[in-house]
């Protein structure tokens, strides 16, 4: 939660205005000042992440042709998405959603941003069961529900609360393949092949298939080996085999430095390196992080505020590019972290590993 | 790369005006301490958190795929645009 955003809590829907040591105080939507003891605030409603539904009702009248009724809203909606630009999905007439004493049909011409959020399941399920007698629900629930988020990742920039829990059910956004692979993969690739093998990744809601991505794919590589698709299965294979992969939950997306915060317990007392699963680097002779690493073991030794280790002095960061990636972003809060690695690499002869 | 005594750090800096811990304001108050490096990497950098950047990484990632290249380059250049 966070000033200006619109916020319910009870009955009480208003505008955040400020949030001290002891009250928050919301501006409620007639105008009047509501001073919320913190204490209270153990439950409430955020509207102002990343993206929200208009749920619209319609009454008609019973004996109103039904079709044209449905053809009506959807018109009413494209206008309402043309006029205002506010609609960051095409908004859609999700059918009738319940017959009352009267007889009346609702339509519901909503706008929102992908994914689908389980209510509008709900209703799309009420108006596929309602198709015999209607013709309606133009676009199903499910349709909707694979269309791939990049907005909201849009939508997050500089506003990283945005980027986690505006997503309950979709796919999570690092898990949008790139080719073939997840984004995030390319992330831990990139950490493993720089000699980091312990992988933290800080969640946040709504990212289980990340999890269960680096699980063993048990399921994938039975179905696989069972026919004789060697080649797959040596692919699916490495993704369990890169690195032990832990995991943290960031419980409230509340920026980087939070996130990083989280790992605290998970990273101990020796350096890490800080990825963002959606920055990625490409064409790169030696991996980005390796290329850290180098420039970090070299300055090793001074300045160390603890002891025993000697790759720790300085703290480097990538410049340029990079350093805007890692520093100023806190649009991703899910980072994946890496803690240097226990065995030394090979071709690291004064690796972080000493730590 | 980051030490430990960062998190020292980040967790006494306050939130900003968001509500957000920034690891920015933490390296700023590290950076009073000790000495901090930038390194200028070779590489590019795609911030696939953005829907153009995305389209680039996907394009650029294929055309790098050995099993991909050959027809994909194919595919964009009979494109009419």
């Amino acid at each position: 939660m966070a000033v200006g955003d619109v916020i319910q809590v009870g009955a009480a829907t208003g505008t955040v205005e400020s949030i001290g040591l002891r009250v928050a105080k919301l501006r409620l939507q007639d105008g009047s000042l509501r001073i919320v003891p913190n204490g209270a605030l153990t439950e409430f409603t955020n509207f102002s992440v990343g993206w929200g539904r208009a749920i619209v009702e319609v009454a008609v009248p019973r004996d109103v042709d039904v079709d044209r009724a449905l053809a009506v809203l959807r018109r009413v909606g494209e206008d309402w998405a043309r006029e205002t630009g506010a609609a960051l999905d095409a908004p859609a007439v999700e059918g009738i959603m319940r017959f009352s004493g009267a007889t009346r049909c609702f339509g519901s011409p909503s706008g929102w941003m992908p994914p689908v959020v389980s209510t509008q399941r709900t209703t799309s399920d009420v108006g596929s069961r309602r198709r015999s007698t209607v013709s309606i629900s133009p676009r199903s629930a499910s349709d909707r529900g694979s269309h791939p988020c990049a907005s909201a990742k849009a939508s997050s920039r500089g506003r990283s609360r945005h980027a986690v829990p505006a997503r309950d059910q979709g796919q999570p956004k690092e898990m949008l393949p790139l080719v073939d692979k997840p984004t995030i993969q390319y992330v831990v690739e990139e950490a493993v092949a720089s000699g980091l093998q312990e992988i933290i990744i800080v969640t946040g809601r709504g990212k289980r298939a990340i999890e269960d991505h680096f699980d063993a794919a048990f399921e994938l590589e039975y179905y696989l080996n069972d026919r004789g698709k060697v080649e797959e299965l040596a692919q699916i294979k490495t993704i369990s085999e890169l690195a032990s992969v832990s995991y943290v939950r960031q419980k409230e997306p509340l920026g980087l430095g939070h996130a990083i915060l989280c790992a605290r317990a998970l990273v101990g007392e020796e350096p890490f390196g800080v990825f963002l699963g959606d920055d990625i680097i490409g064409s790169a002779p030696t991996p980005c992080m390796r290329q850290l690493l180098d420039v970090f073991e070299r300055h090793d030794g001074r300045s160390s505020p603890w002891s025993g280790c000697r790759a720790s002095a300085s703290t480097s960061t990538a410049s340029s590019q990079a350093t805007t990636s890692a520093a100023t972003s806190g649009r991703s809060t899910t980072s994946s972290r890496s803690r240097a690695p226990r065995t030394r690499p090979p071709t690291s002869p004064s690796s972080a590993a000493t730590c | 790369m980051l030490t430990p005594d960062l998190f020292e750090i980040l967790a006494k800096t306050a939130a900003d005006k968001r509500g957000e811990i920034q690891l920015t304001d933490a390296l700023r108050t590290l950076r009073k301490r000790r000495p901090m490096y930038a390194v200028e990497f070779v590489g590019k950098r795609y911030d696939t958190g953005d829907k153009l950047g995305f389209l680039k990484a996907t394009v650029e990632f294929a055309l790098a795929r050995p099993d991909l290249s050959d027809a994909f380059r194919a595919y964009l250049k009979g494109l009419d645009f």
